[in-house]
């Protein structure tokens, strides 16, 4: 079931939170910096939203996330740092899907994941 | 000596101060070139070195260390810096807050430090900045190894205009089809992209060692001297020279040099001399390759040129003509043609090559005392100084040559143009700051934030005249060389 509250609709960005049966925030289209604000709110709300069920485990899947900007990308580095900065038995692990086709994910992600190894994992 | 709390605590709040006013700064130099932010992140970072030193976080310091040889980078380039590269810096920012935050000593659970600088020596090593220094290589001779199958000068130029425009496109693209359009873009410019080579001694080496084995084949004395400076040219001169030099030096072996019988004869030492000098003259590339051996036979020459119909029989003396001919395709006065020449298809490669690069060949002779040839070729302008901004909404940067000089207001009634709308490169005229250039005749305006930073661009697709445009890269960033005297807009 999708979150309409926790969703973003832009003319090319799409973002769209599931909370069960799995926890997953789907991000499609390119995220320019226009979309740093509202993508920073919806993480905020999502973090609150999977601290309040308990949540352990979130999946985030960029497949098809074509493009992202640096101070968009930053929006995802808060948000792992305001997991890091709970309690251990509160933390949830984040999993992205990403897509080896898209060249730009490779890094970032292998780069983000040095931030949190024992929360982050990226799957191709 | 432990650090102790309060210094500690104290750090944790300068530092994140610090790394704020850094993170603002690092945003305002991308997005317009500002100066004193620029000053800011180095002064912020090599202070924030210190001081995570100073209190056992040398984590932190490790990072900073790090983040300095990118801003080095980044500062080469004016700031014109990629997705991938501001990504990296703007990650460097959030962890090391992320370091800063943690408590002095603490075990570093989750966080890979070695992995991070990892990535960020990744990102270092492509982007690693060629070295700045005098405008013509020096050193040894580099060739270019090539990658990619290259095509004509003439089918270069035909396809140039359109080179430029597919790099506009995608540099200007986003996502996948940015992805998409990068491998149209360098499969052109891989194609027809300016090539640099380096001319110098250690090429030509080899063509020293060749005539002394050829002399000894034939059984003469050679003694050869070989002059070169070093220059920086085009692959494609490089390969015009190398097959020059190739040529000339087996036919001055071959053709020019006596038998040591026969020099003693006429009274000149038994080892002939050959003499081969390279250097820059003025903006030419000049290449002399000189005997002093027999010259050529002008009587042998014009003999051929009358049995082939390209003179009469009753021209006496070819004058200097007697160059061309020897230049036309299967012209020889061998009667027969051995392994190392007289089929006649050496000088007219020699010329074709030489002349399809922009270049001349020239040559004079005397009877008995040996020939000169002189090969002049135009020293591309491969690199050039210039001014380059940053502008907003145009994700590449623009640069024009030393020739404009920035002033402080436009000419009384000089045409005003903003480069990045008459380049359609923005489809209205974005504002702010304008920075006015002339070049003597007349007076543009580039709309930027930021100031101009001069800069060394290289021409990596040459537009001829009278395009508005053409691509440079500095250091490994991409951009546009813009000709605003030929802006149509």
């Amino acid at each position: 079931m999708w979150e309409p509250s926790l969703a973003i609709r832009d003319l090319d960005f799409e973002a769209a939170v599931e909370l069960a049966p799995r926890a997953t925030l789907r991000l499609v289209g390119n995220a320019d910096s226009a979309i740093c604000d509202p993508l920073a709110a919806l993480l905020t709300g999502l973090h609150a939203r999977l601290r309040a069920a308990g949540t352990r485990d979130v999946v985030v899947d960029i497949r098809a996330l074509e493009f992202m900007t640096a101070s968009c990308f930053n929006t995802l580095v808060a948000w792992l740092a305001l997991i890091t900065e709970l309690p251990a038995d509160e933390r949830y692990r984040v999993q992205f899907e990403s897509n080896i086709a898209i060249p730009w994910q490779r890094r970032s992600l292998q780069t983000l994941a040095c931030f949190a190894t024992d929360l982050v994992t990226v799957e191709t | 000596m432990i650090p102790s709390e309060d210094l500690v605590d104290q750090f944790r709040g300068v530092a994140l101060q610090r790394l704020d006013r850094v993170e603002a700064a690092w945003a305002s130099v991308l997005s317009s070139v500002d100066d004193h932010a620029a000053v800011l992140i180095h002064r912020e970072i090599h202070t924030l070195k210190g001081e995570s030193r100073m209190v056992g976080f040398t984590d932190v310091n490790l990072v900073c260390h790090k983040l300095e040889d990118l801003l080095e980078v980044a500062r080469a380039r004016g700031y014109a810096v990629d997705d991938d590269f501001d990504l990296a810096v703007n990650m460097a920012f959030r962890f090391m807050a992320m370091l800063v935050r943690k408590k002095v000593g603490s075990q570093l659970r989750g966080i890979d430090l070695p992995g991070f600088i990892k990535q960020i020596e990744g990102i270092l090593a492509e982007t690693k900045p060629t070295p700045r220094g005098p405008q013509r290589a020096t050193g040894p001779l580099v060739a270019v190894r090539r990658a990619a199958p290259r095509v004509s000068l003439p089918m270069r130029a035909y396809l140039a205009p359109g080179a430029v425009d597919a790099f506009v496109e995608y540099a200007a693209a986003r996502g996948a089809r940015r992805d998409r359009l990068r491998v149209s873009w360098h499969a052109v410019r891989d194609l027809i992209g300016n090539q640099r080579a380096v001319i110098g001694a250690g090429q030509l080496a080899k063509h020293k060692s060749g005539a002394l084995a050829l002399a000894r084949e034939l059984g003469k004395q050679v003694d050869a001297t070989f002059d070169v400076g070093t220059a920086e040219v085009t692959a494609e001169m490089l390969d015009a020279v190398d097959a020059a030099v190739l040529h000339l030096v087996r036919n001055a072996v071959d053709h020019g040099i006596e038998t040591p019988d026969e020099r003693v004869r006429v009274g000149k030492p038994p080892a002939g001399k050959i003499r081969v000098r390279c250097g820059m003259v003025g903006e030419w590339l000049e290449l002399v390759i000189e005997d002093d051996g027999r010259g050529v036979s002008l009587a042998a020459v014009r003999e051929r040129a009358v049995a082939l119909g390209l003179v009469t029989s009753d021209v006496v003396d070819l004058g200097e003509r007697w160059f061309d001919l020897v230049c036309q395709p299967g012209f020889t006065t061998r009667a027969e043609a051995s392994d190392i020449s007289g089929r006649g298809v050496g000088l007219d490669a020699v010329r074709a090559g030489i002349t399809e690069v922009g270049g001349t060949l020239a040559a004079r002779t005397a009877d008995g005392a040996g020939t000169a040839w002189t090969i002049r070729l135009p020293l591309p302008e491969l690199t050039l100084q210039g001014h380059v901004f940053r502008v907003a909404f145009v994700p590449f940067p623009l640069v024009l040559d030393g020739s404009w000089q920035l002033c402080a207001a436009p000419v009384a009634g000089a045409r005003v143009v903003d480069v990045a709308l008459a380049l359609g490169l923005v489809e209205e005229s974005v504002g702010g700051p304008m920075h006015y250039l002339t070049n003597g005749t007349m007076t543009v305006a580039m709309l930027s934030d930021r100031a101009a930073a001069t800069v060394q661009a290289r021409r990596l697709v040459t537009v001829r005249a009278p395009s508005p445009y053409e691509v440079i890269t500095l250091d490994t960033v991409e951009g546009l060389l813009v000709h605003p005297q030929h802006l149509t807009r």
